[in-house]
């Protein structure tokens, strides 16, 4: 009882701060139609301020300015966003103190008109509004038990706030809004989700029962198993898991109104019910809990092995007993035949024991060097940035992701999905963890450094024409036979890198003509300690 | 030739001896004893063995067809600008640890400290490290045993819990005028001090009372009656052509041994010079110095006081003054007393007695010799030692009788280690407030109130003056690992300072430090650039002028009186002398919890994991006692008992106990190892004095003490050279005739092995290596070394990949000592590469025998086959044991491993590998650069970490390479160079200075 006391009491607050939030916006932009028609405010706060200011999100590299206009003046204020430089530099007691606040970072002077910065100012203001009303509406609202009196206030306040009829349109949305959430909240505490729901669900999403409003099935784009080939779009799974900290309000939403354009294009203006809504967040949530199944595939090469074997030891048989074939030779003949092939899988298969040549798992962000490398041309070394002088090559780091995915936040192939991953694990500070592609045994010390710098080999030869991969696959088999190999054959940089010029008796032979061209071998490169320590 | 020996058996059994416990070995059930398994504690039979084998093939290939593990590639989320991974970086910091000082550089990867290197920029310690420098690093991931957090009588508490009732306790304490006392090891850090200071300052009833477990207070003492100053002196061993020292080991434990094993082979290494110093030991039992020394005497420490007056005696003689009325001489104090003479301010005379009395016999001696200001310099004081016996003394009995109202303590352990530690605790009873800093709970922590643990020195701020003008910084290599606070911290806190230590260290350096340079001196950037040079550089040294001599006044009055108090000193009754002392791998038992020390054999008994009774052959003969015979050690008040060790060239009728055993609060690790002999120091003549008349007394039963030497007998081959330097300066190549006849008459079968580019080899100058044992602790840490317990190295499994061999020569009363470091030879036509059926050891293009983990299969023919025995075998996977605690199963103890060199499995072979991996680092940072590889650029782990500097790495290819030099060395010599193995290691032959022959 207490639980969904309080879990009602949270529904109440969400669906006021969704009003509130539209009401913020709507008075914004009565503010603005009757002050100014040039340029907009907000425009110019993201274009201008936004790179070091926020509104109500903390600091940044310079203070938060939700409520400025409150600690400040208004022409003190427009005295210092003309020029800060100047006023710190007079010595304004003010402006010398949020200066050494902010650690001395010098805030650049700006060319705008005393009226948009008015407008500017005004923008921040309106911030303040709706929070400052958002926090009494809660307030006051909190007495009250009932959903539906929650409701008809909430209502009241609305209209009472909005007084034109012209918002009239706008208020039914939100009254539809309210119904739908009110609607879903009231099935999730009436009554616990029951595996019919989910399976329910689940047929919905796979398509097996059609939506009413002939929207096309979620499988068709939205994977339910695991596969190997590429699905731009994100998994069951991914969804639910990025849906896990939503509550299922949002995600019911989420689903009526997307975000992304290619759902609302999908949808084309369609929509679910609300009984479908909810089976299909129903069994979204039974896969967070329970994971993404894996394909049975047909073992086919192993039927194929045990098929060959039992070919065999028929002809054996037969061979030998039953005699149904008259020629022998045709028997003998595919004994052999067999026995070659069943030799060849044997030997295939244990030479490629403990390597991995292809591997291509699954990684956590659906991340394509193609895109990155080969259509945005970004160099390897830009986000892999340290081959050139260390064992490893470095695997970016988030800030690195974050230096384009600041600004990009849609991706050509994956929409926001993908790129919110980037993003969320910045926020909540978790790196990200990707899937190691080329694993080496502990006991093998490779420097690329070595390779890279000193061999001036390309990255291609090892790791293949990785700017075409979608998917990143290990190219080469990293076996030591392999490695060794290419020791035999790459010529070593002898006579141009003046660390070997010590190295007399190799120059001697190469002047005599004694060794057409110095191979890593010769320099010790296959030696066991070279990469075994 | 002379007849060289490694243990008594052996030098009485020969030829064709028997190691007694060899035998019972060999009895023993093979199967039965080795096949317990460390990792499951069951026993494997051959056919558990098969069917293991059956399963696992089995396994193979159904896992081969599977996929293969997901691993996963973990990045950082914000890389910070200095960490790049897979890139190693350096921080300077100093090893400060109560009397310990060394000033270090500390090796991070990702983020986590793995090694500890010397600071070549300290003219203290010029680079050099000691064993527990080197080990202290892994203290740092003792997770089991250093404290998570405040505690409150042994309750978890909060810092700030900890902060409201103990600032208003010790106001209102303060206000009622009650006493506040500091219990504190010495303190070389000015900002530690002044921090004390404050605290003083705001609690003006506070007294400091400095206590050390190993003290010099009679030095202190001495010198301030002396010369009115109460210091120690700074010693310049590089000066001195005769060194005479009473029973101070100054190679292993004495004060400063770093800088002092630097300056003592200053003189005792003889590139290209036809002198040395002349090095006179008088001492009880036989020490690493003593090992050391041109001419030891064995003495009991009674007889110290008596020979220092019949040296001052002979001495005053010299001088022409009129003697004082003594027992007469013997000869050889005769003798001694005329070469003193001879090297009158070119000499050097120490104690390590902490008599006062004695102290001041050693100064006056050093003033007749015209010493001070030469050999001796009062005007550059050691600050490494400040504790004052009496102090702590007058403390306890004021503890006892209720006098003091609240006790700080900070990095001391006196429960342990003082002598009348049951006072102490029973003193500790009637304290309203008793707070410890310590980071673990030792066993004074465990009866405090509250215990505020400090940070390990590695995650700490902090500065150090162990020598006056010499100051030296610390800094954090790490984020603090458990929630602790630094002690200077929580003082200051308590003293109402609104201050983090880090700003209190600048602030004091930028008041008091920063004006005592010239270098840096812009108005507002100076200080800056100061400190950031100052902490690059871990150390800032006063720019001294060099400093007229002040001659400071001597006070001869006090002289007479001291010898009289030594005449009249009476010998308590008891059958044995028994002298106490610090060894080189525990030292005062602070660092017990520590595996690779524990497992440190001592350089001269050989004996790991144990502390026991050293006492002299031939009175063991006469008392029937034998190797491990259990003997109870009593004196008035105390009883313990301990296994004895025949211990050659120890003082007859004299035991001797090494202290810092027998821990009982240390941690898995050292509980119970050994007996605390603490408590048989005693307090006499106002300080305490580490010996005392003790009974023996056989208790019948055996005890098993792990020794690593017996089994690397090399069988009476030549492996040891030596001449004497009268010898040495007629013929260079004097007891090296062998290798000239070796170098001549070489017939190989073999090709003439070639090397491209470089052939890399080391050079050991036997006359520079001490045998302390840093070397062994570097290399561990370096290359991922398991440590394998008592157990193990008993049965001679011992996993160091570099030994220090000792061996003894001419008679057990008081043999001459021999040191000489053994890892793997590189041998260029190697017997272990003939041998492995799967060619896991091969020889590389540059003279290295390589060794490859990944292919042994472990047959052994290579450890069976190689003639320096420097092969060791991985018999259990270390990583995983259950049985036996190490540090390598634990993931905090982990931490240390070196990510370049790969942690052995089981079942494979492991040697020294020459730091191969550091090899291979230097050439790629060269190729790199585009330049040749410089002389002294790649620095081995022993090489790196040596305080003498005996090892010299190279490429022999090079004919103008420091290692090619020293290998045209006319000393020059290689192992069993006989079998025409052809090692690329070299050894330095040892050079005594023994003028008159051996006395």
């Amino acid at each position: 009882m207490l639980n969904s006391f309080t879990a009602r009491n949270v529904f109440v607050s969400r669906v006021l701060s969704i009003i509130i939030l539209f009401l913020g916006l709507t008075s914004l932009g009565l503010n603005v139609q009757t002050v100014f028609a040039q340029n907009d405010p907000a425009e110019l706060f993201d274009e201008l301020c936004a790179d070091c200011h926020s509104i109500g999100e903390g600091d940044m590299k310079g203070p938060d300015l939700l409520g400025v206009e409150q600690n400040f003046s208004e022409d003190w204020l427009i005295r210092f966003i003309l020029s800060a430089k100047t006023m710190i530099n007079s010595g304004d007691p003010q402006a010398v103190a949020s200066f050494e606040k902010y650690k001395k970072s010098n805030m650049p002077d700006t060319d705008l008109t005393v009226s948009e910065i008015k407008a500017v100012l005004a923008y921040i203001k309106s911030f303040n509004k709706s929070t400052a009303k958002e926090t009494s509406i809660i307030n006051d609202s909190l007495d009250i038990g009932n959903i539906q009196d929650i409701k008809s206030t909430i209502l009241a306040t609305v209209e009472e706030a909005l007084e034109a009829g012209e918002y009239e349109e706008r208020l039914e949305s939100i009254e539809k809004k309210l119904d739908v959430i009110l609607e879903f909240h009231k099935k999730s505490l009436s009554a616990r989700i029951t595996d019919e729901e989910i399976e329910k669900g689940r047929k919905l999403f796979e398509g097996i029962i059609p939506f009413t409003e002939n929207v096309p099935a979620c499988v068709t784009c939205h994977n339910t198993f695991k596969i190997d080939s590429l699905n731009w779009n994100p998994s069951a799974f991914d969804i639910a898991t990025a849906f896990s900290q939503k509550n299922d309000a949002d995600i019911a939403n989420l689903i009526i109104n997307p975000v992304s354009d290619k759902m609302r294009v999908v949808l084309n203006g369609h929509r679910l019910t609300d009984d479908e809504t909810f089976y299909i967040t129903a069994y979204l949530q039974s896969i967070e809990r329970t994971g993404m199944k894996e394909h049975k595939k047909l073992p086919v090469k192993l039927l194929v092995f045990i098929g060959i074997c039992l070919v065999m030891m028929f002809s054996l048989f037969d061979l030998l007993f039953t005699k149904i074939i008259k020629y022998k030779l045709v028997n003998i003949i595919l004994i052999l035949l067999t026995g070659i092939l069943i030799s060849n899988t044997l030997v295939i298969n244990a030479k490629n024991i403990g390597l991995s040549q292809n591997y291509a798992p699954d990684q956590p962000i659906k991340f394509s060097h193609k895109i990155h490398g080969k259509e945005n041309k970004i160099d390897c070394l830009f986000c892999h940035n340290s081959p050139e002088f260390s064992r490893e090559s470095g695997i970016p780091t988030t800030n690195i992701c974050m230096i384009c995915h600041n600004k990009i936040k849609t991706g050509v192939m994956t929409g926001q999905f993908e790129i919110n991953k980037i993003r969320k694990s910045f926020e909540n500070k978790k790196p990200i963890e990707w899937v190691k592609v080329h694993n080496l045994p502990d006991h093998v010390f490779f420097s690329h450094a070595q390779h890279v710098s000193v061999g001036k080999i390309e990255c291609r030869t090892c790791h293949g024409d990785i700017e075409e991969m979608h998917i990143t696959r290990q190219y080469a088999t990293l076996s030591m036979g392999w490695c060794v190999k290419c020791h035999r054959e790459s010529k070593v940089q002898f006579e141009e890198n003046e660390f070997y010029s010590e190295h007399n008796e190799l120059h001697n032979d190469l002047k005599r003509g004694k060794i057409r061209m110095i191979t890593a071998d010769k320099i010790g490169a296959n030696d066991c300690q070279a990469c075994h320590y | 030739m002379k007849k060289y020996w490694k243990s008594i058996e052996e030098k009485d059994k020969q030829p064709g001896f028997d190691d007694g416990e060899k035998m019972n070995e060999s009895q023993k059930d093979f199967f039965g004893e080795t096949g317990k398994d460390l990792s499951s504690g069951n026993n494997v039979t051959r056919r558990d063995f098969l069917k293991v084998c059956g399963y696992s093939v089995t396994a193979v290939t159904l896992v081969a067809s599977c996929e293969a593990p997901v691993n996963k590639a973990i990045p950082f989320l914000i890389r910070p600008e200095e960490v790049i991974s897979g890139v190693a970086n350096y921080y300077a910091s100093s090893y400060v640890d109560g009397n310990d000082y060394c000033s270090i550089l500390v090796k991070t990867r990702e983020g986590r400290p793995i090694k500890i290197e010397g600071n070549i920029k300290s003219s203290v310690t010029k680079g050099g490290t000691t064993a527990r420098v080197q080990a202290s690093i892994l203290s740092l991931y003792d997770e089991s045993e250093r404290l998570k957090g405040p505690l409150h009588k042994k309750n978890k508490t909060t810092w700030e819990h900890i902060d409201e009732i103990v600032t208003p306790l010790l106001l209102s304490v303060n206000a009622q005028s009650g006493k506040i006392v500091i219990l504190s090891s010495t303190i070389i850090s000015p900002s530690t001090k002044k921090v004390y200071e404050d605290f003083v300052k705001t609690y003006p009833n506070t007294r400091i009372v400095y206590y050390d477990a190993i003290s010099a207070s009679a030095m202190l003492m001495a010198n301030k009656n002396s010369f009115g100053q109460m210091v120690i002196p700074g010693y310049r061993f590089e000066c001195a052509e005769i060194i005479v020292s009473f029973g101070a080991d100054f190679l292993g434990t004495w004060l400063s041994p770093i800088e002092f094993t630097r300056q003592y082979v200053q003189n005792r290494k003889l590139d290209g010079k036809k002198n040395m110093s002349r090095h006179i030991q008088f001492e009880t039992g036989l020490s690493l110095t003593g090992g050391n020394a041109d001419e030891r005497f064995p003495i009991k420490p009674s007889e110290e006081g008596m020979i220092l007056i019949n040296l001052y005696n002979e001495l005053l003689k010299f001088s022409g003054t009129s003697a004082e009325s003594v027992p007469t001489s013997p000869d050889n104090i005769k003798l001694l007393a005329r070469d003193l003479w001879a090297a009158r301010s070119k000499s050097l005379v120490l104690s390590g007695s902490n008599d006062v009395s004695i102290q001041t016999l050693v100064n006056a001696i050093n003033v007749l010799l015209g010493n001070y200001g030469k050999t001796i310099d009062l005007s550059v004081p050691l600050y490494i030692k400040q504790g004052i016996d009496k102090d702590m003394e007058d403390l306890v009995r004021d503890m006892e009788e209720s006098n003091i109202d609240v006790l700080i303590i900070n990095n001391v352990n006196p429960a342990y280690d003082y002598p009348e530690a049951d006072k102490f605790v029973n003193g500790l009873r009637n304290l309203k407030l008793s707070i410890s800093f310590s980071g673990t709970m030792d066993e004074t922590t465990s009866l405090v109130n509250y215990v505020c643990p400090d940070n390990h020195y590695l995650e700490s701020w902090n500065d150090a003056e162990p020598k006056k003008g010499f100051f030296s910084l610390v800094q954090p290599a790490i984020n603090r690992l458990f929630d602790t606070r630094a002690s200077q911290e929580s003082l200051l806190r308590w003293a109402g300072k609104d201050i983090g230590f880090f700003d209190y260290i600048q602030q004091h350096w930028e008041n008091n430090i920063y004006p005592l340079q010239n270098e840096f001196t812009a108005k507002e950037s100076g200080f800056r650039q100061f400190w950031i040079k100052s902490l690059q550089n871990g150390v800032f040294e006063v720019p001294s002028a060099p400093s007229a001599e002040i001659q400071h006044e001597f006070n001869v009055s006090i002289v007479q009186p001291a010898i009289n108090k030594i005449v009249n000193q009476k010998i308590e009754a008891g059958e044995f002398e028994l002298q106490l002392y610090e060894n080189i791998a525990l030292g005062n038992g602070k660092q017990a919890n520590n595996p690779w020390l524990q497992e440190l054999p001592d350089p001269i008994s050989k004996v790991c994991w144990d502390n026991y009774v050293s006492i002299s052959p031939r009175h063991a003969a006469e008392t029937g006692l034998d190797n491990g015979d259990m003997v109870v050690v009593s004196s008035n008040l105390e009883r313990i008992e301990l296994p004895v060790l025949l211990q050659p060239g120890q003082a007859y009728k004299t035991i001797s106990i090494p202290l810092g055993y027998g821990r009982e609060n240390a941690g898995k690790v050292g509980n119970n190892v050994g007996k605390n002999a603490f408590r048989f120091c005693k307090i006499k003549y106002g300080n305490i004095q580490y010996n005392n008349s003790i009974n023996l007394i056989k208790t019948g039963e055996k005890h098993l003490l792990a020794l690593t030497q017996t089994h690397h007998s090399m069988e009476g081959r030549p492996i040891v050279r030596e001449t004497t330097l009268d010898k040495y300066i007629i013929n260079p190549s004097s007891g090296n005739e062998m290798h000239e006849k070796q170098q001549k008459g070489a017939v190989s079968l073999y090709n003439a092995p070639v090397h491209v580019g470089y052939h890399w080899g080391l050079s050991i100058d036997l006359n520079a290596c001490t045998g302390c044992g840093a070397c062994i602790i570097a290399c561990q840490a370096e290359n991922n070394i398991p440590v394998i317990g008592k157990e193990e190295v008993r049965k001679r499994r011992i996993m160091h990949w570099m030994r220090i061999d000792r061996y003894y020569s001419d008679s057990v009363d008081n043999p001459q000592v021999y040191q000489i470091p053994i890892m793997c030879q590189h041998c260029d036509n190697a017997p272990c590469e003939n041998v492995c059926p799967v060619a896991a050891t091969m020889h590389s293009y540059e003279g290295l025998n390589h060794m490859t983990y990944n292919r042994c299969i472990g047959t052994r023919y290579c450890m069976t086959n190689c003639p320096y025995k420097v092969r060791r075998f991985n018999w259990y996977a270390y990583t995983e044991a259950t049985k036996f605690d190490s540090y390598l199963n634990s993931d905090f103890g982990r931490m240390v491993l070196n990510p370049d060199v790969v942690v052995r499995s089981r079942g494979v072979v492991e040697k020294c590998s020459l730091c191969v991996q550091r090899i291979q680092e230097s050439k790629a940072k060269a190729k790199l650069e585009n330049r040749l590889l410089a002389d002294d650029e790649i620095k081995p782990a022993c090489m790196q970490s040596c305080p003498a500097k005996a090892i010299t790495f190279g490429n022999l290819n090079n004919k103008n390479s420091n290692v090619s030099k020293k290998f045209e060395d006319k000393r020059n010599y290689h192992l069993l160079e006989e079998i025409h193995v052809l090692p690329s290691v070299g050894y330095l032959l040892k050079v005594r200075n023994q003028p008159n022959g051996r006395t």
